[in-house]
């Protein structure tokens, strides 16, 4: 058994030189492509021209504004919530399924993140609807009366947005799941733990700073959410991205913008605060990280106890809850009417035809993927190395450097887009792909720094030291010890940040333009008065694309063992 | 927003100092079939009359447009908006004023008018319904959108106040020539959304996007909506079982706006002349169910295709045009109010 | 003193039966036919090379691990169907297994929860039991910043506290360098002693085995070699196999062609003239001294023998090469009756 050398450097004042070195190109590059550009406009929110507070006196007195708030703080914890609820089971069943099987459930549990958030939407609705495939079954297998009204209210927000967050829970968690030793939940046995127990007091507490990754960032991610809400939710659901989007996009009221921006960004800042002092976010972070277990998490040898197969079968019920919609996409893409129905009442190729004959289609996905491996490789590049350089400095300046890298994902991306638009457009950069690319990296690399961080938590630093000492040099123990020990979790920050470039169209409306418009932003056109099911036949041409690429890695690697 | 333009701006080139080789023109307006009807009816035809390349944009977001504007990186000529777009980019002074030695407007309908903007097309906010559940004939006037004894079940309305603040009054008996009067009170204001939130638990679906209301209907998850008459009619093409009500509507215009310091002024001046001419207007209700600015573009029209617009004389005796400026100076205090309203 | 301290833990060792146990991974029998009993407050070990089976029974006996055929019994209760956390067996894992993320009082406390004992006694078992692992004064530290003999003594605690039917312990001492093990061996024995409870022990350390042990069963590719009393086992081994296996052997045959086997402390240089049952003629290859004798490592034909005999200066003029005569009496040669 390993003793963990502690994280603090006390005596020797170079790493911690080398750890500034390390975070100093993250703070340079959100400096100048967030901080400034951002600051720049939340500055507007104490007026254009001279000083004023009537903005945030606004706020204050008109009592939509404290409503949203509210609104946007409650679901975004419900969602969180929930997400960690059922990726449990999901983590569960990645961890206790053969290697093959796992492959296969990991593209389920990512395959939402291929769609579209309109075509997700759309499918759910039809799906949720009154009149929808769900009730029918319901109301066919005569279970219930009444349609129940699962959209257009809190359930549908709930719903669209746990589908989608679910994922960011889902990877830390699995990956907290695998390094359980496995004789822990044997030693809770003998001590006549049944599962309940063994769940509440040993796997939730060992996959505690996973989760808390995960958490985190559903919960900031779902403070910006605006599409699905607006789409899929009612009135009383009304979040305060929606309101910011309007008064940047329809109101031109960007002081009021700005001064919600604010707002917004102070009370998640509260809330984190206090969430910190409450749990004890740092101790938990650091109390557990597994050490070089024995024993890699399994089912036992007696096979699923009671306990496991329920949770086996909850988890099977996440995954069909996560590819139901994916499923109908293909249907309803073969459909000949652009009315979107399930079952479509005839079929046709239609949508596929635009989809090939339109160039826009395929130019939009090219630069779609252009984008995506810029903000990929940046992102990656500077969050690892500020997650690396971070966990090496002093426990004073650790949280606030935390804070600065983590507050991208809590800033509305059209503040961010505007913001950036005064600042490049002079510069006449508006329109490459590149310079979206940069800026989808200012989004992405939050989602780096939390999976990497989570993954540095678990590294011995001994190891380091031992490589050090056999006289690898620093690059080189990186390379051949660190690296593949943080791999899941550079990896998981990788796949986070693909995803958080490829679906993204507000930052996409602002910084391209006929010649570089993205995917999405190609889906997005038209949005205000029709869905063109052709964004429906993109996302299945997009599914279909992954399912191949995938499919062929199975067989090679097959092959290969 | 000056501060960050100092700021940002300095040491800044002016953009689109590259002037054409040969003429071009960019259009920017909201892609789908609208714009794909705009390029049918008139980018392409105008285009191959002059010789003048167009280059299609899409998503003119107000937002970026002054942008574009306050960092002199326009790239647009025309840009397509709503009047809600319009008033508010007027306020900003984002749009050139569009004098008659420019366009020629004198043919077009009163109502539609806009000193800042060349009105394109006119469509309306009416009733659709479901002919499924209602066989007998539908709900003809807003008064019948809000009976709910007479015409039981669930509609949809929009999430945002505009249009349904008008609808509510006229349901509630006010005349058609008051409607601003009324609002513009805080009693009357408050007598609409009283109206709207006495509807409140019959509506199932607020729809924050056009494609919405259909989609309700045609699935069945509303039995009625107010909605766009060009969506509806694109529904009904596709064989959805649903009709429309033209006993009274709402009629909002498009407009076509050049951006204070479009690169291509000149070309964008005759486009406009060309897409206002009457035999122009008629064209574009060939592609999408929008209506001419001009009484002069129904001698170019059939009957068939007349009945599917919302602005022929007759609809527009029963329609009332939104009031884009009273909604330009009441736009955020009525959207609060409307949302804290939806929130109860 | 050991009554006393027994009823103060309230400890009671059961016995064990095991009936006729088989267990196979597929194809691979893993156990064949066990047949163990196990007495009341007994200090049983597994003794065998890897993959003898030694941990795998152990496993099976906890409930890790569920087998084909057979019938498990403590203190007179059949438990083969009983899950693992209703069986009341504690065990010490190798690695310990200690929960990072709590203290070593909540580790210890851990299986109490589990039982719903009452606060006020719960509190004071725990107390007890870490006084009785002398580790009173680190109740509220992390397992992580414990050595490992502490990390080991929790363990121990973790196990002893829920009042156990049987204490199960699986190469406990396998992570302590030298020392360390050989002091804890001892204070083992000496817990084991005071609180009076069965241990099934698994190591494959044959020392070891030796120190702590009442009975010993060795084992060999999932079958019982033999079992029995310590020195039953290394005076009276069945087998070759188990001859060699607990202490050193020697190999060889008698005028029949039938092997027999001499411990080579039973070996002694032959005194002028001495008369003795057995004589060996054999060539020196080397002579090793170990403090308090010396061993002779000899060659006769193409056996090779060791012996240790007491110092002497004549022993110590041994050449590589130079004759020697070895003598043993009959008494001290190990038959290996009907077995392999």
């Amino acid at each position: 058994m390993s003793e963990k050398a502690p994280m603090k450097i006390t005596s020797n004042k170079r790493p911690v030189f080398w750890a500034w070195i390390a975070v100093a190109p993250l703070l340079v590059f959100l400096g100048v492509l967030f901080f400034f550009p951002v600051l720049s406009l939340l500055g507007i929110s104490f007026g254009e021209d001279q000083l004023t507070f009537e903005h945030y006196l606004r706020i204050g007195e008109v009592p939509i504004y404290r409503r949203v708030l509210l609104n946007t703080f409650v679901i975004s914890a419900l969602v969180t919530l929930l997400c960690v609820i059922v990726s449990y089971p999901v983590a569960y069943l990645l961890a206790t399924v053969s290697p093959k099987v796992r492959k296969i459930l990991f593209i389920v549990v990512l395959l939402p993140f291929w769609t579209s958030a309109l075509v997700r939407t759309t499918a759910w609705i039809i799906l949720l609807q009154r009149k929808g495939v769900l009730n029918d079954l319901l109301t066919g297998a005569g279970l219930i009366d009444e349609p129940i009204a699962f959209v257009y209210n809190l359930s549908g927000v709930l719903i669209g947005m746990t589908h989608v967050l679910m994922p960011f829970v889902v990877l830390p968690l699995f990956a907290a799941f695998i390094n359980i030793d496995r004789t822990l939940i044997e030693a809770a046995e003998g001590l006549g733990a049944g599962p309940y127990s063994i769940g509440r007091r040993v796997i939730m507490p060992l996959t505690a700073p996973g989760v808390i990754a995960g958490a985190t960032i559903v919960f900031l991610n779902s403070i910006g959410y605006y599409i699905t809400p607006a789409l899929m939710g009612g009135p009383g659901q009304t979040m305060i991205a929606m309101l910011i989007a309007d008064n940047i996009n329809r109101d031109l009221n960007w002081s009021l913008a700005a001064a919600l921006s604010v707002v917004l960004l102070l009370c998640t800042v509260a809330i984190f605060v206090v969430f910190q002092r409450v749990f004890g976010l740092e101790r938990l972070l650091t109390g557990s990280a597994s050490r070089g277990s024995t024993a890699k998490f399994s089912i036992g040898n007696n096979g699923r106890t009671g306990g496991g197969w329920l949770t086996f079968a909850c988890g099977v019920a996440v995954l069909i809850f996560l590819i139901a919609p994916i499923l109908i996409v293909f249907p309803m893409s073969l459909g000949s009417s652009p009315f979107l129905s399930f079952p479509p009442e005839s079929y046709s190729l239609r949508w596929f035809h635009n989809l090939f004959e339109e160039a826009k289609w395929m130019r939009g996905v090219f630069n779609s993927l252009q984008a995506a491996a810029v903000a990929v490789s940046f992102s990656v590049v500077l969050g690892t190395l500020a997650a690396i350089g971070t966990m090496r400095l002093g426990r004073r300046m650790r949280p606030w450097l935390e804070t600065v890298f983590i507050l991208p994902m809590v800033i509305p991306v059209i503040i961010l887009s505007v913001g950036l638009f005064y600042m490049l457009a002079p510069l006449g950069v508006i329109g490459n792909p590149a310079t979206l690319g940069l800026a989808h990296s200012v989004l992405a690399v939050p989602y780096v720094f939390i999976t990497v961080r989570a993954s540095l938590v678990g590294f011995d630093r001994n190891l380091e030291l031992a490589a050090l000492n056999l006289g690898a040099s620093w690059p080189v123990m990186f390379r051949r010890i660190m690296l593949p020990a943080i791999m899941p979790g550079v990896a998981a920050g990788a796949v986070f940040a693909f995803i958080q470039s490829f679906d993204d169209v507000v930052l996409a409306l602002f910084l391209t333009n006929i010649r570089s418009r993205t995917l999405p932003r190609v889906m997005f056109e038209g949005m205000v008065h029709e869905i063109d099911p052709t964004i429906i036949a993109a996302s299945a041409m997009i599914i279909m694309l992954t399912l191949t690429l995938l499919a062929i890695n199975l067989i090679l690697s097959r092959r290969q063992s | 927003m000056k501060t960050i333009k100092t700021m940002l701006l300095a040491g800044a080139f002016a953009a689109g100092a590259l002037a054409a080789q040969a003429e071009e023109m960019v259009f920017a307006s909201w892609g789908g079939s609208y714009q794909e009807a705009i390029s049918k009816a008139w980018l392409q035809p105008f285009s191959e009359e002059t010789g003048i390349d167009i280059i299609e944009d899409t998503e003119p977001e107000v937002a970026r447009i002054k942008a574009m504007v306050e960092t002199n990186s326009l790239e647009w000529d025309v840009v397509t908006g709503g009047g809600s777009t319009l008033m508010r980019g007027v306020a900003y002074d984002l749009f050139e004023p569009i004098t008659e030695e420019m366009v020629d407007q004198s043919h077009v309908i009163e109502g539609a008018k806009n000193e800042y903007g060349v009105p394109s097309e006119i469509f309306s906010t009416v009733i659709g319904y479901s002919k499924e559940a209602f066989p007998d004939g539908g709900p003809q006037t807003f008064a019948d959108f809000w009976d709910v004894e007479k015409f039981p079940g669930k509609r949809a309305l929009p999430d945002r106040a505009a249009t349904v603040l008008e609808a509510a009054l006229l349901a509630d008996g006010v005349a058609p020539t008051d409607i601003y009067k009324v609002l513009d009170t805080e009693e009357g204001f408050q007598r609409a959304l009283d109206k709207v939130s006495s509807l409140r638990e019959h509506v199932a679906v607020w729809w924050s996007s056009g494609a919405q209301p259909v989609q309700a209907l045609g699935s069945g998850e509303v039995v009625m909506a107010l909605g766009w008459n060009g969506r509806f009619q694109a529904g009904m093409d596709e064989g959805l079982d649903i009709e429309m009500s033209w006993a009274e509507s709402i009629a909002q215009v498009g407009y076509f706006m050049i951006p204070r310091g479009a690169p291509n002024r000149e070309q964008a001046i005759k486009f406009l002349n060309y897409m206002v001419q009457p035999e122009a207007q008629s064209r574009f209700s060939e592609y999408v169910a929008y209506g001419p600015v001009t009484d002069k573009a129904w001698e170019f029209i059939d009957d068939e295709r007349k009945a599917r617009l919302p602005s022929t004389p007759e609809r527009l005796e029963n329609a009332i045009f939104m009031d884009i400026a009273w909604w330009a100076d009441n736009a955020t205090s009525a959207s609060e109010k409307y949302t804290q309203m939806l929130q109860k | 003193m050991e009554n006393s301290s027994s009823a103060r833990y309230g400890l009671q060792g059961r016995p064990v039966t095991i009936t006729g146990l088989n267990k196979s991974y597929g194809n691979l029998r893993v156990l064949h036919d066990i047949h163990l009993d196990i007495a009341a407050g007994e200090f049983c070990t597994l003794l065998g090379a890897s993959g003898s089976g030694k941990t795998t029974m152990l496993k099976v006996l906890a409930g890790f691990e569920p087998f084909d055929e057979g019938r498990l019994e403590v203190g007179g209760r059949d438990i083969s169907n009983v899950p693992v956390s209703k069986r009341n067996i504690g065990m010490v894992f190798q690695n310990y297994a200690l929960f990072p993320h709590m203290s070593v009082r909540e580790n210890v406390s851990f299986g109490l929860d589990m039982r719903k004992v009452p606060g006020e006694e719960r509190r004071k078992r725990v107390d007890e039991v870490l006084e009785l692992v002398s580790l009173q004064d680190f109740a509220d530290r992390l397992p992580g910043s414990l050595s490992g003999g502490q990390q080991q003594r929790v363990a121990l605690a973790r196990a002893l506290v829920i009042r156990p039917d049987i204490l199960l312990m699986d190469e406990p001492l396998g992570a302590l360098d030298k020392n360390l093990r050989q002091s804890i061996q001892l204070q083992l024995k000496q817990l084991h002693r005071e609180l009076g409870v069965t241990i099934v022990y698994v190591t494959h350390d044959q020392e070891e085995a030796l120190h702590l042990s009442d009975n010993i069963v060795i084992m060999d590719e999932g079958r019982i070699k033999q079992s029995g009393p310590v020195r039953e086992l290394y005076f009276k081994p069945n087998s070759s196999f188990v001859a060699c296996f607990l202490g050193e052997c020697n190999l060889l045959k008698d005028t029949n062609g039938r092997e027999f086997g001499i411990r080579p402390e039973d070996i002694r240089l032959r005194a002028q003239g001495e008369k003795a049952a057995h004589l060996v003629n054999a060539n020196v290859e080397t002579v090793v001294f170990t403090g308090a004798a010396s061993k002779i490592i000899a060659r006769a034909n193409d056996t090779v023998i060791s012996a240790n005999v007491a110092n002497s200066a004549a022993v110590e003029g041994l050449e590589r090469g130079a004759p020697v005569e070895f003598a043993f009496d009959e008494e001290r040669v190990l038959r290996f009756g009907t077995a392999t």
